[in-house]
Parts: structure tokens; C-alpha cells; sequence
């Protein structure tokens, strides 16, 4: 299962905040690449907490994540970035740094 | 140091490396690139456990010194003795190191950067002062020139530009992009080593072997050869980090990785400052979207901050099965949660006795601290559901020691149950050695290596 579209939801509701522009396309891309450069048990794993996201999505508010407003998105981030389940916390806080590192990495790569 | 020292010594030395060779400059320093092109997994590699630590490991021609800090710390000599005696190594302790550290300095070069330290390291070492604590400047295996208009430029004394030009220059033969699956045993005897080179299976068979893979890629690859009292005992010193706001700029990304470190807690836990450009800053604070960019407008005032301690914890190192890599496991011992969150009220009342205006805590969802007596309320504040742990020194996989039960490999390295199998890498070390370890690690592997030579 492709997880490209759910990568850019958990990137546009992480970093997105509307006044400062994100390369967002190239931080999907590389993320992708990362995720599919981790070891083999970590690479399942991660993969398998996007699918099940993606669905959440779906049981919680009527439509998968990705296919969610960035406001859905953002509320069904949160709610796995405050669950009580460590992996789902796990997770939010993955894309949130890596992907944090990865956008002004881009940003920073372009710049100089 | 191995490969160099066999190979003067007119050994028949082939050095396999599961990584691409390449240019010590082909990426930035501490940039993304980096990551991708010269870490295993791109840098995304972890301990599972409560909480998981995520942990960094070099995967190229010279290893980890192609990227790390390269910072030079001697060994604790109480560290070293302590070793000796609790895991009966012979001939060992701060008096026999002596001379291969300082063969280790002379050969690579250890130098301290001319010109002062970053105002960052200024900082951390302002706030030293101000409580009462030891700091130091550390040295880093880097060698600096200073141009006529007074810029330092900085050239890192790597393994690819040290000691493998001299193990090639003797004679040895670097095979890269090559991975080791397994070595072939005949009983106690090792004969081959088997894997894959590029795409196409490989087959090496030798007299004697020497495993120099790091804290967990030794272990795993003994264990798939049927070496299966090794990788328990994995230690690794946990680490937080935080960002601090200064009135003034403090960040100033050329100085490198800043040098000065807390000494007064060693060896059990050390403060020190991190690389702090933009995006190293944005995976360390807390908060929205808006909120990160909006603290990062005023970056130059910003820098990371570290308490790592040596860890109370062991963990294991196995190989997964299916997947095929490395499964490493780490139990945090609880009282590293307690030290760590002293050590965070610590760095925290330096930083604002230093002149910090914000101290951003590494919790989740938590404010930023606006004054020292705030410090007082990060103690005791870090748990498994909390904590965000990182690790970059990781040891004791294969412990060197004269006790075959409680050690993977004997005084010297050779490895317990082998006749012709050595290691000579951090796996060794029996413990944490509480200060940055290449130093150590370095004359260890000259002292194990020269003591092979002599039979």
C-alpha cells in the first residue's frame, strides 16, 4: 500500500502553519526515502502505524486521513500524539522531528 | 589502527567495509546528506525498550570518524583500574593505556580549535562558572589552520584520512560495498567469511580474522556465526537534549560542534552543547508549527544543549529473524531517568545564571522555563512515557575480560570460543567509560593489535 498520500497529511498537519512556506512535495519525498532506508523491523512497523492511521481517520470521522481537512488532520494528529498507546505517540513524534529536520534541511540545502 | 598495524607489520590484510568509499567533503557536515550517505539507515536506527533510544552508527569507509564530533577525551584512569579488576583484564589499567593513547594523539592529531570556542561554548562555560562546577575545553582528532585574515578552517582527522591511507600505503586491500553475513567455522576455527560484494556473492577464506563493526554490528555478525555468547551487556549513555534562548547571539554555526563540557559530574554524567543550526534547533523544540518558526526567526540566539549519563541499563544485541538486521534491545534503568532530570534542572540553572532568557523543556506540550528557580521543578521530572532518549556511544557488547562467563572475548580481544577470531572495537570496552570514547577505543585496539603481533 502506497503511503505517500498519508506522509504529506502527517507533514501538512505537522508543519504547515499557513505564514511560512514548506517544501512540502521534497520533505514527502525524502521522508518516503527514509522510512524505506530503516531497518527492515522499524520499516514494517512505521509502515503499519501510517496504514492504521490512515483508517483511524476513517472509524473516527468518516473518511481516511488522507483524504481529511488540514483542521481534521491536525485534530487527528493530536489525538495520537496524546493516546495512550506509546507506538501511535511514537509516531506523531517521528514525523514531527524527522520531518522538522528534513523541511529546513530542504529549505537550508536550497539556500546555500 | 588494526588494519595499519597488521599491515606494517607485514600481515596480508584485506579490510572489508560494508559501506561506500567515499569523499571525507562529498556532503556537509551534520547535514541531511550526511545522514543518508555515510549512517546505516540514513541515521534512523533505535534500541527497542521503554522508551525506545535511538542511536547513530557509521556505515562507510573510516566508520562513525567520518561524521562524529571526534572528540577527545583520555580515559578516566578510576574507569580503567575499575575495569581490570571487576573483569580480571590483564595487564591493564591507566599506566599500560598510557603509551598507546599518546601514540593515538601523535599518529591522528588531536588539537583544540585556535581562535576560542563558540560563544555557545562560552555560554555553558559562563554558567560553569557561575555555579561553582569544573568545565573544560575538549580536544577533537581535528587539525585547524588559520588563514591571513584570521579564518579557521578545520580538517577532520578521520580514519579515511589517517590510518587507512597508512594501512593501504603498507600493503592492505580495502574491499567496500561489501557485506559480511556470516563467518564459516570449522569447530573453534574460523576459515571464511561469506556475503555479498556489490550484488555478487563472496567468499573470502583467511588464516585469522579481525571484527571491527561497532557495538552492534560485531555481535550480530558473531551470532549469525554461531558465537552465541556475545552481544548481552550492551551499554550506552542516554541522552537529552534542550534548547536554550540567549538576549545575545550565541549561535554561530561555523565554530562546529561546540567544544566545552560540564566536568564536574563526570564520570557518571556530562553537559555539554550541540551542533545548533536551524534544523538541528527545530527537532528540539516543543510546540506548534507557528510556534517552532516563530522561535526560529531568531535562531542566532538559540542553541542545543545535552545531559547524557552512563547508563545503568544493558541491553542485547540479536539478530531479527525474517528481517535480517540487528534487534537491539535496552532496558533504561530508572535511576538514569532520575539522573537525567537532575542533570536537566542542573544545565538549566547554568543556562540561566549563564544569561539564558527561555529554557525550552524537552516535555512534550511544556511551556518554556523563564527563570532559574524553575530549574528546581525538571528533577525527578523524566519518565519512560516522557522521556525522548538518544544515544550516541554505545559499548560492551563483547566485553574484553579473563572470565570466559562473563565476557565475550579474552584480555586482548581474542574472542572466547575461537581459536583465530579477534575483535577490536568498542564491543570491548566492559562499560560506559563515562567521557567521549574514540580516544579509548583507539588505544585499546593499538594495545590488543601490537599485543597480537608479539604472539
Amino acid at each position: 500500500m502506497r503511503i505517500e498520500p498519508v506522509v504529506r497529511g502527517l507533514i501538512e498537519g505537522l508543519l504547515v502553519d499557513g505564514e511560512h512556506p514548506v517544501p512540502v512535495d521534497e520533505t514527502v519525498v525524502a521522508m518516503v526515502r527514509k522510512i524505506d532506508g530503516m531497518p527492515g523491523l522499524m520499516r514494517f512497523g512505521i509502515r503499519v502505524l501510517v496504514v492504521c492511521f490512515d483508517w483511524y481517520g476513517l472509524i473516527r470521522s468518516g473518511r481516511r486521513f488522507r483524504s481529511q481537512s488540514l483542521e481534521s488532520k491536525r485534530a487527528r494528529i493530536s489525538e495520537w500524539a496524546n493516546a495512550p498507546l506509546g507506538p501511535c505517540r511514537d509516531m506523531v513524534e517521528f514525523f514531527r522531528k524527522m520531518g522538522t529536520f528534513v523541511s529546513m534541511s530542504i529549505d537550508e540545502a536550497g539556500h546555500r | 589502527m588494526t588494519a595499519a598495524l597488521l599491515a606494517e607489520a607485514g600481515e596480508d590484510v584485506v579490510i572489508v567495509e560494508e559501506g561506500q568509499d567515499l569523499s571525507i567533503d562529498s556532503t556537509p557536515d551534520h547535514s541531511l546528506a550526511q545522514m543518508e550517505e555515510k549512517w546505516r539507515s540514513g541515521g534512523l536506527t533505535a534500541a527497542f525498550g521503554s522508551p525506545k533510544v535511538t542511536y547513530i552508527e557509521g556505515r562507510c569507509v573510516g566508520g562513525a570518524s567520518e561524521s562524529n564530533a571526534g572528540l577527545y577525551h583520555p580515559p578516566i584512569p578510576d574507569v580503567l583500574e575499575r575495569w581490570a579488576a571487576e573483569f580480571g583484564i590483564e595487564d591493564f589499567g591507566a599506566d599500560e593505556l598510557a603509551p598507546h593513547l599518546d601514540a593515538v594523539v601523535q599518529e591522528i592529531g588531536v588539537n583544540g580549535r585556535p581562535g576560542g570556542f563558540s560563544p555557545a561554548s562560552q555560554a555553558l562555560a559562563a554558567g560553569a562558572d557561575a555555579m561553582g562546577w569544573r568545565w573544560a575545553e575538549i580536544q577533537r582528532f581535528w587539525r585547524y589552520e588559520q588563514t591571513e585574515n584570521g579564518e579557521v578552517i578545520g580538517h577532520r582527522r578521520s580514519m579515511s584520512q589517517t590510518l587507512l591511507p597508512r594501512a593501504v600505503a603498507a600493503g592492505a586491500r580495502l574491499l567496500c560495498d561489501t557485506r559480511i553475513d556470516a563467518i564459516e567455522r570449522r569447530g573453534n576455527r574460523a576459515v571464511a567469511a561469506v556475503g555479498v560484494s556489490g550484488s555478487e556473492p563472496i567468499r573470502l577464506s583467511f588464516d585469522r580474522v579481525v571484527v571491527c563493526a561497532g557495538a552492534i554490528q560485531t555481535p550480530r555478525l558473531l551470532r549469525n556465526s554461531g558465537w552465541l555468547h556475545v552481544g548481552d551487556g550492551l551499554t550506552l549513555n542516554p541522552m537529552v537534549r534542550i534548547v536554550a534562548k540567549f538576549a545575545e547571539p550565541v549561535n554561530v554555526p561555523s565554530f562546529g560542534v561546540p567544544v566545552v563540557q560540564i566536568e564536574e559530574f563526570k564520570p557518571a554524567m556530562t553537559i555539554g552543547c550541540s551542533y545548533s543550526a536551524p534544523p538541528h534547533l527545530a527537532m528540539w523544540l516543543e510546540g506548534s508549527p507557528e510556534d517552532v518558526r516563530r522561535s526560529l526567526e531568531q535562531w542566532e540566539r538559540l542553541a542545543v544543549f545535552y545531559v547524557k549519563v552512563c547508563g545503568q541499563g544493558a541491553g542485547t544485541v540479536r539478530t531479527m529473524p525474517i528481517f535480517g538486521d540487528a534487534l537491539v534491545r535496552y532496558r533504561t534503568h530508572a535511576d538514569d531517568f532520575a539522573a537525567l532530570s537532575e542533570g536537566l534542572s542542573r544545565l538549566t540553572s547554568a543556562l540561566f545564571a549563564a544569561g539564558a532568557t527561555e529554557v525550552h523543556s524537552p516535555l512534550p506540550g511544556a511551556e518554556p522555563l523563564k527563570n532559574a528557580s524553575e530549574a528546581d521543578g525538571l528533577r525527578g521530572v523524566l519518565n519512560p512515557r516522557n522521556a525522548s532518549l538518544s544515544a550516541i556511544h554505545l559499548h560492551s557488547s563483547v566485553r574484553m575480560g579473563s572470565d570466559s562467563r562473563r565476557c565475550g572475548a579474552d584480555s586482548f580481544g581474542r574472542l572466547w570460543g575461537a581459536d583465530n577470531v579477534m575483535v577490536n572495537d568498542s564491543s570491548l570496552l566492559p562499560t560506559s567509560p563515562g567521557v567521549n570514547p574514540q580516544g579509548t577505543i583507539l588505544a585499546i585496539a593499538r594495545r590488543n593489535a601490537i599485543r597480537w603481533l608479539d604472539g
